[in-house]
């Protein structure tokens, strides 16, 4: 089950929120500001403190009532999902957004780099694929 | 599998303990004799951590890190009085979380294909700090830890872990 999706560029900025259900608290659009800055610089001391030599910034963040799964491309940009608890991994739901944001994002000429998203299109299929992943299981 | 230190928080956000059973990890300026078994333990000043860096600095990065999640899990969580934040996982390591009642945390590093040490942590409070640190008349009060019989037991029962290998 996929609770929420966020994008957040490259310098810490949240682009994109969207929630899906209500397993998470509601948050005001602030507080998601707040939240995906506060993941960005975490995210990067993560990979400092790891205690064998070169590691990844977090990739999965556990508690009892969700888990945060965060996909970083190459670029920079993350995309965090937040799904139940019992969530084994992600990999084709993440790869899935990434190529709406590459087709409908990416691709749009009206779309300025690095500022929030707003594209219904986008939007439309996110919702879309989220539908058919949270109704499949 | 492996398990590679352990920090011990106390209430006021300073390390009281740590724990390693791993190599600094970069490279000392002198060549190490020490084993791969070997344990590095206490947090004195000039100590070093288990990134290379001074022990001082490190605890404040792990103390930043686990108190900026713990909150930023505490904001998203629908259902209150849950136990919140447990692990988070990356390439290389696991950090594992326990936060008891009293502020005090318990953060392990280990493998990233552990299952979790929750109930390792707890059995750490209850079991090893409660009965040799808490129940020690000698133990000041939020000072450093520098009980044998807790780190003689510490050390016992990290070891008996299933993952320790």
């Amino acid at each position: 089950m996929l609770h929420a999706i966020l994008i957040i560029n490259k310098a810490g900025g949240l682009i994109y929120n969207r929630d899906f259900t209500e397993g998470l608290a509601k948050l005001t659009s602030n507080e998601y500001l707040v939240m995906a800055g506060t993941f960005h610089g975490v995210h990067a001391i993560t990979s400092r403190i790891s205690p064998v030599s070169p590691s990844s910034g977090m990739e999965v963040l556990e508690t009892d009532t969700f888990k945060i799964f965060c996909f970083q491309t190459l670029t920079g940009v993350k995309f965090l999902l937040i799904t139940d608890p019992s969530q084994a991994n992600v990999d084709v739901p993440s790869r899935r957004v990434y190529e709406l944001y590459a087709d409908f994002v990416m691709k749009n000429p009206f779309y300025n780099p690095e500022m929030p998203i707003r594209i219904d299109l986008f939007d439309a299929n996110v919702q879309k694929l989220v539908r058919q992943l949270n109704a499949a299981g | 599998m492996t398990i590679y230190n352990l920090y011990i928080f106390d209430r006021h956000c300073k390390c009281v303990s740590f724990t390693s059973w791993t190599k600094p990890r970069t490279t000392a300026t002198s060549p190490e004799s020490s084993s791969p078994g070997d344990v590095t333990q206490g947090t004195a000043k000039g100590a070093i951590g288990a990134t290379g860096m001074s022990l001082e600095e490190e605890a404040k990065l792990v103390y930043g890190v686990v108190f900026s999640l713990r909150n930023l899990v505490s904001k998203l969580n629908a259902k209150p009085g849950s136990e919140g934040f447990i692990s988070y996982r990356t390439n290389a390591y696991k950090l594992h979380y326990f936060e008891t009642p009293t502020g005090l945390k318990f953060v392990m590093n280990t493998d990233p294909h552990m299952d979790s040490m929750r109930d390792a942590l707890r059995m750490m409070y209850s079991h090893i700090y409660v009965e040799y640190v808490t129940k020690n008349p000698l133990q000041r009060l939020d000072g450093p830890i520098e009980n044998e019989l807790f780190r003689n037991n510490l050390q016992k029962f990290v070891r008996s872990l299933p993952g320790f290998e």
